[in-house]
């Protein structure tokens, strides 16, 4: 057997197989559901896995060197205006055809025309996206732009607050997560490492994150505005599911509610994809950087790409969003309320490798830093970054604490880490805030704080929604504090190192300069 | 200290590698054979990388530095459906030649006894070495006498040739399938930044540097020419590769995967 595709089927199975285990037993011990519900949960998983090792392989394949290729081309430009303009455009474009934002949209229908949201949020990634590409390039400290964006955001969100208009504010985090969405965010982590690499003088290393972490700002920054200036109160939920429903459906039933989503999920995912070919393409005939072999290699990744998403968001649209909100409605209800925090920390620590974009950023981590960072330290933060975000959310809907009360301060403790970490940590932890909330939160953990809050019988708009701010914030702090670590660890090399260094002062610049030639060596 | 010249092409790797420079003054030419040291190198599948550098550290080589490097495929078909090339580390590090081949056959049985997986290693002979690092050998070596030119004698006595080429971002996969037709059997790529352009792109007062490829290819002496004919036709220093080729001899191969 071909050993990468082992890899990549060992590595789709270990990544879908924990959390499946976890919810299943949860659910025999706790909360026993309908049979049909769990069969239609196991057909997800399944999909689930085979879409993965798809999506995994094709970004390997077509995603990554598309986003690099661009990077480095828009870096080789040499012109600046027109380098922004090229990442503003690409911005709004990639961001327009994202299907998540057109969820989001529905849910703010009543409020505002639906375009109107669209086209805000992605020129606000747009002009993000230039931002990102100018820091590069100017060689600004992501922190300080970070800290003045996030200063600005809650600014606006203090006052809506303090004015009562929050119920909007958790809305507004979450489209920060849910626009960086799978397909976004390996072609962007990709082109902020293209414009990165060619920057060698100035530590290309550091800067070789951080545009998922500014593209994230935009959204939040554009609904937040909206809302101010259309004094928005009120947000639709969406639709519930009917769960008496579900557990009536026979086996036939659970298979056209597959095959019937798999066109509308097939559509999405073309259009999202359509954007990205649509610039590579451009960017392709312009300037001839990719020879016939790999266009070849990119067109069959970008085919493992479309087939990889479009199983996954079906598996986990038909069959994770049933079994996540009966789950989390059930055990809300029953007696054993306080489950709900430990069961939600488990699921938190293992959903982590179920979201496919994780494994792109953990990849690229490992690449640019040649491994100084594992993929391994990657996955143990974030997974204990997602286990605190659903311990948070599930206290929050027992009690309803308000959002800002948590946000707020999370907020001001990593921005005040970026001053404490190695800047490349920073960079991560920003980025990586983007990229686990994916469709594994939108999909199965929002449906499961929806339940539970409608089962605790909380205020779903100020309690459930803000799950996704959750996920996005916690990696934050986490990752961060790994670089306490690792700069704590590097101190004790250069303590080691020191010893060295006494020995070393003490030469003179000719025993330092002194070589040693091996004749016969030279000579053959 | 002298500073570093510009050696052309800087690898996009985390070290730098303490070999090669000509000393302006204070050089020794040594009557007798000072200690000699070999430039070991090991190529295996990056996920094993971890292993060797444990193994490394505990037989106490002095230094070892590791870069991310990727494979090359055994067939066109298969690398375009993506499952052909996979990542590679590349392990580099000095040691006592009567060393080296006892070193060489450790990382083999390591390896091993973590299942089967390719990959190679080789040691080259070097020609000068800083005279301070040369003293920290002969410090952690006292014991043992290691000036004598010996070891080596149990590898594989096919001579080797080490093909090293340049080419222009872009250009590896095509270049190996070339390779591969001429008899190549497998290669290792690696990410290089070129810095010999005097006139190199300016943005923002920042040097736009060239993206480069290096290509190093292991091979029987035979076979050796016709490769690098083969390769030098089609992407040498007139194509728009602008490949540069050359060749180190290379004193003692070790197979791993056998």
């Amino acid at each position: 057997m071909n050993k990468v595709l082992l890899e990549k089927i060992s590595e789709a199975f270990s990544s879908v197989l924990p959390i499946t285990a976890i919810v299943l037993i949860a659910s025999i011990i706790l909360v026993p559901m309908p049979g049909s519900v769990i069969l239609m949960f196991l057909c997800g998983a399944a999909l689930l896995i085979i879409g993965m090792g798809f999506f995994t392989l094709g970004a390997d394949m077509a995603m990554t060197p598309m986003g690099e290729g661009i990077g480095v081309q828009i870096t080789k430009m040499s012109n600046l205006i027109l380098a922004l303009s090229i990442s503003f455009i690409m911005g709004v474009i990639i961001t327009i055809a994202e299907p998540d934002l057109m969820v989001l949209a529905l849910q703010l229908e009543q409020a505002l025309g639906i375009w109107v949201l669209i086209v805000t949020v992605g020129v606000g990634v747009g002009v993000f996206l230039a931002i990102a590409v100018l820091r590069v390039l100017v060689g600004i400290p992501l922190r300080t732009l970070l800290c003045f964006f996030y200063f600005i955001t809650f600014g606006i969100a203090v006052y809506m607050f303090a004015t009562g208009n929050d119920a909007f504010i958790p809305v507004s985090f979450d489209s920060g997560g849910v626009t960086t969405g799978p397909i976004t965010v390996p072609f962007m982590l990709a082109m902020c490492v293209g414009v990165a690499s060619l920057l060698g003088d100035k530590g290309s290393q550091e800067d070789s994150f951080g545009f998922v972490a500014l593209c994230s700002i935009g959204p939040i920054l554009a609904v937040l505005i909206l809302g101010l200036i259309n004094n928005i109160t009120h947000v639709n939920a969406g639709e519930l599911i009917n769960a008496p429903a579900l557990a009536a459906y026979t086996d036939r039933d659970i298979v056209l509610a597959f095959l019937q989503r798999f066109p509308h999920m097939a559509r999405e995912v073309s259009t999202a994809l359509a954007a990205i070919l649509v610039c590579f393409t451009t960017f392709q005939l312009i300037t001839r950087r990719y020879q016939k072999h790999q266009l070849l290699r990119i067109t069959v990744g970008f085919i493992y790409t479309f087939i990889g998403l479009v199983m996954f968001l079906t598996g986990v649209n038909v069959g994770f969003i049933p079994v996540g909100h009966l789950f989390g409605s059930e055990l809300a209800s029953s007696n054993l309320k306080w489950m709900l925090v430990p069961i939600g920390v488990l699921i938190g620590y293992f959903i982590v490798t179920a979201e496919p974009a994780v494994h792109v950023l953990n990849k690229q981590v490992e690449d640019v830093t040649q491994g100084a960072i594992t993929r391994k330290m990657m996955y143990t933060g974030l997974a204990v970054g997602m286990a605190l975000a659903l311990g948070i959310t599930m206290i929050r809907i027992i009690t309803g604490l308000p959002i800002m009360f948590i946000l707020i301060p999370s907020y001001t403790f990593a921005l005040l880490l970026t001053f404490f970490v190695p800047p490349i940590f920073t960079g991560i932890a920003f980025d990586s805030g983007g990229v686990c909330s994916g469709p594994m939160t939108s999909t199965f953990l929002l449906p499961l704080a929806l339940g539970a809050c409608a089962g605790v019988g909380g205020d779903m708009m100020r309690d459930a929604f803000g799950i996704v701010a959750m996920v996005a914030m916690t990696p934050l702090i986490v990752i961060q504090m790994m670089g306490l670590i690792y700069k704590q660890k590097q101190k004790q090399a250069a303590a080691l190192k020191e010893k060295h260094a006494g020995v070393l002062a003490a030469l003179t610049p000719e025993e330092i300069g002194h070589i040693t030639i091996y004749e016969e060596a030279a000579h053959g | 200290m002298a500073k570093e010249k510009s050696s052309g092409l800087k690898v996009k790797l985390p070290f730098r590698v303490p070999f090669f420079h000509e000393g302006a003054t204070g050089t020794a030419r040594h009557k007798t054979a000072p200690p000699a040291l070999k430039f070991c190198v090991v190529i295996m599948n990056w996920d094993r990388v971890h292993l060797i550098s444990k193994l490394l550290r505990e037989k106490e080589v002095l230094f070892h530095f590791i870069s991310k490097g990727r494979g090359t495929a055994t067939s066109n078909i298969l690398d375009i459906l993506g499952v052909g090339a996979e990542d590679k580390g590349v392990v580099i590090c000095l040691e006592p030649a009567a060393h080296a081949l006892e070193l060489l056959q450790a990382i083999r049985e390591e390896l091993h006894a973590h299942g089967p997986g390719a990959g190679i290693a080789f040691t080259l002979a070097i020609s000068a070495i800083n005279t301070v690092i040369l003293r920290g050998f002969k410090k952690k070596h006292q014991n043992i006498k290691i000036s004598t030119n010996e070891g080596g004698n149990n590898m594989e006595t096919t001579r080797s040739d080490l093909i090293i080429s340049i080419v222009n971002q872009g250009y590896s996969d095509e270049f190996m399938t070339v390779a591969r037709e001429a008899g190549a059997r497998g290669g290792t790529v690696l990410s290089a930044r070129g810095l010999a352009n005097k006139n190199a792109v300016k943005f923002l007062g920042v040097s736009v540097q060239e993206e480069k490829e290096i290509i190093i290819i292991l091979v029987k002496r035979d076979k050796k020419e016709a490769i690098m004919q083969a390769v030098s036709r089609a992407y040498g220093i007139a194509s728009k590769a602008e490949g540069v080729i050359f060749s180190l001899p290379v004193d003692s191969v070790l197979g791993l995967s056998s």
